[in-house]
């Protein structure tokens, strides 16, 4: 049965993340330097090492969970892991800062870690959602199978608009030629089209309908019918589009902002020891 | 007119198959619709796309309606045929070809422009993966590693190692700004542009030589006899911590100091120092230096809870009680009320306070007057002796012999005084010198105050004890009056109305201050850390790196 990577073992691993938390928090709690707290005291040094080291292994992660070669550990044991010694670094980074930051790499690189391990909550939270959204979506089809199916209907629609006035045909291939799915990272992120093809010529063809002769009005008909469809099955494919774009999205900012915050980490231990 | 429509079929193997068709009609109609003459199937041709008829000067082509035709590729409405024309009617192509005899018209009739295929062109709009929008993983996280790693790394390190380069860019930007880790101290600021006045070596920690440019004389802590090894080898960075704005370049917390004082023999075993933890909980009863003996200046330690060798002696008498009574003194414009303030009055600058002088503050009611017209000289017994002498002395040789009237040296003027007559004055003065000397020293006038001595044979004379007046009882503790003002004097200084005698030490005890302070972590009282009293480098020692820091060399935190 499938278990999420949250519940995963019990949640061992959210308990190996509380725990290094309350232990940071409960040594910074009794801490008491003779300057104010940051990142050069014995616990600061301590604190920060943690946080590096944890940030690279989670960074490692990435790169471990992309090679099929099955390892010792099981993939759901790093992803859980992750989720939850990510988390943790949200606590032990800013004690280790001292709740110090200023314009310099330093806190550039708190920052940068801590839109890293916003992303990931953003990543787990889609993850979590939208798989059942999009299964809600989909009902039961493909990506692939609804644009062969919106293909077939606008297939229909020319034939059925051949028969009828020019201006009705001129709608039903506008339908045909204009309708696109997703586009830009935008569009795909918003489920937005600039044209709306396929409903706008819906729209048109309702009040074209009502003045064609009688002769025509079951074609007319069956149009309507064919184009409705066809819109509905547009936007379930824009819909599907949108949450697989959300789905990918956060690593684009996950990943880049990675390998940044490792620059910058290895910089911050470099110039703090550069100029001791 | 008569027209021939040559049907051009191409086949997929590449082979051709014409299908003629003569159609006799005066205009020649073609369109989607079934009752063109011509009808061309494919849905987007018009119902009624195009038409033939012979006019004045040829055979013409024109569009039907709005529908659209092109005449050698350019759009045209109507147009004259000539041989060789093609017209572009939707996805057909018509080509106006020779005409053979019994026609008006020949021409081919090809189905060109096949449509495309309804799920490649909805395809070929659609972008359904971020991956084909350009975003590309790989590539951001290039680009932002080296903007990180050029702007935050390379660029301090090539500033630091080509100091050119820093002085070239010093107008614009400081390439190690990004290094900063936190704001400077006040003091430090001036020259906190440039980290290499105290980063002098990559990847070592500040050395001591950078603070003793400025601060040689900062002085020790401990004697150095002593020889306390942390004291010597520990850098000045290993206490004053900078990049913490003002609040640890000095530090003062209570535990930087009991880190040793808690138990300071378990570092220095020959030490005399009590041990103190907690200003409120755990600090020793204050030991004032007292003097113990005042002539060959012996000082004495003595503790406030010590009651029996808590004696100054100081070789000065001042009741305390009979100055400050409620009913006031009598003085010489009749009763007045003396408070603290009467002779006291705080430095400047508001530490201490000012010395009580015989001058400024007694002499207005203590006159050492011992006759009408004359006083002897405060802080110099011998001159005040000889004062006294020479005055009956003068008084004798004029002949004036006060009031003593029966002895009165009367003389005939213009006769010279017998030897009989001067032994008589002298004698006088003698005597009345040594009776106002022993009334003068010894009873109503030095003695009120001092220590005095009679003389022990005819040639000695009156002495008084030199006194000695200890300025700062508690010498290494910086107590603030200023600090205080707001509370009366005998708050603190309980026991100075009822003092009888100069051997009280008027000072309060350590309880008197904790009604007010506490430790550093006391939530109810004036949180008070060692440094609110005393100091950590010592005015009284030399300096803290007489060797210009080289001892100072250990690496290490």
């Amino acid at each position: 049965m499938h278990e999420s990577i949250l519940v995963y073992r019990r949640f061992r691993y959210l308990k190996w993340a509380l725990l290094l938390t309350i232990i940071s928090l409960a040594v910074y709690a009794y801490h008491a330097p003779v300057e104010p707290p940051n990142g050069g005291t014995w616990l600061g040094y301590t604190l920060g090492t943690i946080s590096a080291l944890l940030i690279f292994w989670l960074a490692w992660l990435g790169i471990k969970k992309r090679s099929y070669r099955a390892g010792t550990v099981k993939l759901e044991d790093w992803l859980s892991a992750h989720v939850y010694l990510g988390l943790a670094l949200i606590f032990v980074a800013t004690l280790h800062a001292g709740f110090q930051f200023g314009w310099n790499v330093h806190t550039l690189a708190y920052t940068l870690m801590m839109l890293v391990i916003l992303s990931g909550v953003f990543g787990l939270y889609v993850y979590v959602r939208y798989p059942r959204l999009m299964t809600e979506n989909r009902r039961g089809a493909t990506l692939g199978s609804l644009f062969s199916e919106i293909a077939e209907l606008d297939h229909e629609c020319i034939e059925v608009g051949a028969q009828l006035t020019d201006e009705v045909r001129d709608v039903v291939l506008y339908a045909s030629e204009k309708t696109s799915i997703g586009g830009s990272v935008w569009r795909q992120l918003t489920g937005t089209d600039p044209e709306y093809a396929t409903q706008t010529a819906l729209v048109k063809l309702r009040e074209l309908a009502r003045g064609l002769p009688t002769s025509q009005a079951k074609s007319g008909r069956q149009l309507l019918t064919l184009l409705s469809r066809k819109s509905e099955l547009v936007q379930r494919a824009r819909a599907d589009v949108q949450y697989k774009a959300m789905m990918d999205i956060w690593l684009y900012v996950h990943v880049p902002l990675t390998f940044a915050l490792m620059i910058a980490l290895i910089t911050h231990i470099i110039s703090v020891f550069f100029y001791w | 007119m008569r027209v021939r429509f040559s049907h051009i079929t191409r086949k997929a193997k590449g082979g051709i198959a014409y299908r003629d068709e003569d159609i006799d009609s005066d205009t020649v109609r073609f369109g989607r619709s079934t009752d063109n003459e011509v009808h061309l199937a494919d849905p987007r041709v018009n119902l009624q796309q195009a038409s033939l008829s012979t006019r004045t000067g040829g055979v013409f082509v024109e569009a039907a309606g709005n529908a659209q035709i092109r005449h050698n590729g350019a759009p045209k409405v109507s147009t004259v045929l000539a041989v060789g024309d093609t017209i572009g009617l939707g996805p057909y192509d018509l080509v106006i070809a020779e005409t053979p005899e019994d026609f008006d018209l020949a021409v081919t009739l090809e189905f060109v422009r096949p449509p495309g295929d309804e799920l490649e062109v909805l395809k070929s709009h659609s972008v359904t993966s971020l991956v084909n929008t350009g975003l590309s993983k790989r590539g951001m996280s290039w680009a932002l590693s080296l903007v990180v790693l050029v702007l935050f790394l390379a660029l301090p390190i090539v500033g630091f190692v080509w100091p050119a380069v820093n002085d070239a860019t010093s107008g614009i930007v400081r390439l190690d700004a990004s290094w900063d880790s936190g704001e400077l101290s006040g003091a430090h600021k001036f020259f906190g542009d440039d980290c290499r006045a105290c980063h002098q070596t990559a990847f070592n920690q500040v050395a001591d030589n950078s603070c003793l440019t400025c601060h040689a004389k900062v002085e020790g802590h401990a004697h150095r006899d002593l020889k306390v090894t942390e004291l010597e080898q520990e850098r000045c960075a290993h206490c004053h911590k900078e990049h913490n704005a003002n609040d640890a370049i000095v530090i003062t917390a209570q535990s930087f100091c009991a880190d040793c004082h808690a138990d300071l023999k378990g570092t220095t075993a020959s030490t005399k120092l009590l041990d103190v933890r907690d200003f409120g909980e755990d600090h020793p009863e204050f030991r004032p230096t007292i003097a113990k003996d005042p002539v060959l200046a012996v000082m004495q330690r003595v503790a406030l809870s010590d009651k029996e060798a808590l004696s100054e002696q100081s070789n000065l008498k001042y009741p305390h009680d009979k100055h400050l009574v409620e009913k006031g003194v009598r003085g010489p414009e009749g009763i007045e009320k003396l408070t603290c303030a009467s002779c006291h009055a705080l430095e400047r600058g508001g530490a201490g306070l000012l010395p009580v002088d015989m001058e400024t503050h007694c002499s207005r009611c203590h006159q050492l007057r011992f006759e009408p017209d004359r006083a002897v000289p405060h802080g110099d017994y011998e001159e005040a002796g000889r004062v006294i002498r020479e005055y009956y002395a003068q008084k004798a040789l004029i002949g004036d012999f006060g009031g003593d009237t029966s002895s009165k040296l009367r003389r005939r003027p213009g006769k010279p005084v017998t030897q009989e007559e001067l032994k008589q004055a002298l004698e006088w003065a003698e005597a009345k010198s040594k009776k106002t000397a022993e009334i003068v020293f010894g009873f109503s006038l030095c003695k009120q105050c001092h220590i005095v001595t009679p003389p022990k044979n005819d040639d000695d004379i009156w002495r008084v004890a030199k006194p000695l007046i200890v300025d700062r009882w508690m010498p290494k503790g910086n107590f603030v009056h200023a600090s205080h003002e707001s509370i009366n004097c005998v708050d603190c200084h309980e026991q100075a109305p009822k003092s009888k005698t100069s051997a009280d030490v008027i000072l309060p005890d350590i309880n008197s201050c904790r009604q007010c302070h506490g430790g550093e972590n006391v939530s109810d009282k004036v949180p008070s850390t060692c440094t609110m009293c005393h100091v950590f480098h010592r005015p009284e020692l030399g300096p803290m790196r007489p060797d210009g820091g080289k001892m100072a060399t250990k690496i290490g935190n």
